[in-house]
């Protein structure tokens, strides 16, 4: 795993990645993902352990690697960031909930961001 | 010409209005057929086998295709959520159209789930490649719904396939307000 701080400007694209957004909203664990640089999935799990495991789950599907922005804020978010980067093929961008919190966004952070 | 503001806004756009239950997407893909319950296996191995053997025999879908899928995904990590609850899935390049599938089995089965407890609830999905939002959807739809613990006891309660199909269909699930959602 490899965790980079918020850049202020995501400078260039990569499109060759699956890029997935992750934004715990209240009580949803708020998901986007995109590939080919267009959005092709969104949905929300539950903020538990078992939609955790989902999500978890979900990643792992993609068989693929990652490049995944979760929004911070409170230890709950840097937990699941954690949760979700426990994966050599992964790459975890922790992003300021105040600047994205939107799962679409995040997505698209991740497919910028170096 | 009517100047009563009021009279132009639709009831369903007041600020807090929430959308109509709608069918989750995970009940409209379960169709009773592909509902077993009180299944008896022993491990995840036999439980593959059984599913194979049910999707070929109902959709024609080539027994070894369907284990050898579901195996190399469990391979992969354990599909095992927790909570007795396990949701076996992989994509298929070859299949058509999504195939769900519910099994209660007889006895819980362990199934490496992250809290160490044994499963007895498997909701199986055969996705086709393409599939990516559907496939999002319905593990998100199982999750919501599998998180109940009253949906479980009532799953258990279930006699039938068609009660089964009915309470997944029917189970309210927390809508988000009109004007948040994406």
């Amino acid at each position: 795993m490899r965790i980079t701080q918020q850049k202020e400007e995501p400078p260039s694209a990569c499109n060759d990645k699956i890029c997935i957004g992750i934004a715990l909203v209240g009580e949803d664990i708020r998901v986007a993902a995109r590939a080919d640089g267009r959005e092709v999935a969104h949905g929300s799990f539950p903020a538990s352990p078992l939609g955790t495991a989902a999500l978890l789950c979900y990643l792992t599907d993609w068989q693929a690697p990652l490049r995944l922005a979760v929004a911070t804020a409170g230890a709950a978010a840097l937990g699941l960031a954690l949760a979700v980067g426990a994966s050599h093929d992964r790459e975890v961008f922790l992003v300021s909930a105040q600047t994205h919190s939107a799962a679409s966004d995040l997505a698209r952070y991740a497919e910028h961001a170096i | 010409m009517n100047l009563n503001p009021l009279a132009v806004i639709k009831p369903g756009l007041f600020i807090g209005a929430r959308k109509a239950p709608e069918l989750n997407t995970l009940a409209s893909y379960l169709h009773p057929e592909n509902i077993c319950l009180d299944v008896v296996v022993s491990n995840k191995l036999e439980l593959f086998d059984v599913i194979g053997r049910h999707m070929e025999r109902e959709h024609a879908l080539p027994q070894e295709w369907v284990v050898r899928s579901l195996s190399r995904r469990e391979q992969a990590g354990s599909t095992g959520l927790g909570n007795g609850v396990a949701i076996p899935h992989a994509r298929v390049k070859e299949l058509e159209r999504m195939q769900v599938a519910y099994v209660r089995l007889k006895s819980p089965i362990p199934f490496d789930a992250p809290d160490g407890n044994p499963v007895m609830d498997i909701l199986v999905l055969l996705a086709p490649n393409q599939a990516n939002e559907e496939h999002l959807r319905i593990l998100a739809d199982a999750t919501q719904l599998f998180s109940d613990r009253r949906f479980r006891a009532r799953l258990h309660q279930c006699g039938h396939a068609s009660e089964v199909k009915q309470l997944f269909a029917s189970w309210s699930q927390p809508v988000a307000p009109f004007f948040s959602r994406a």
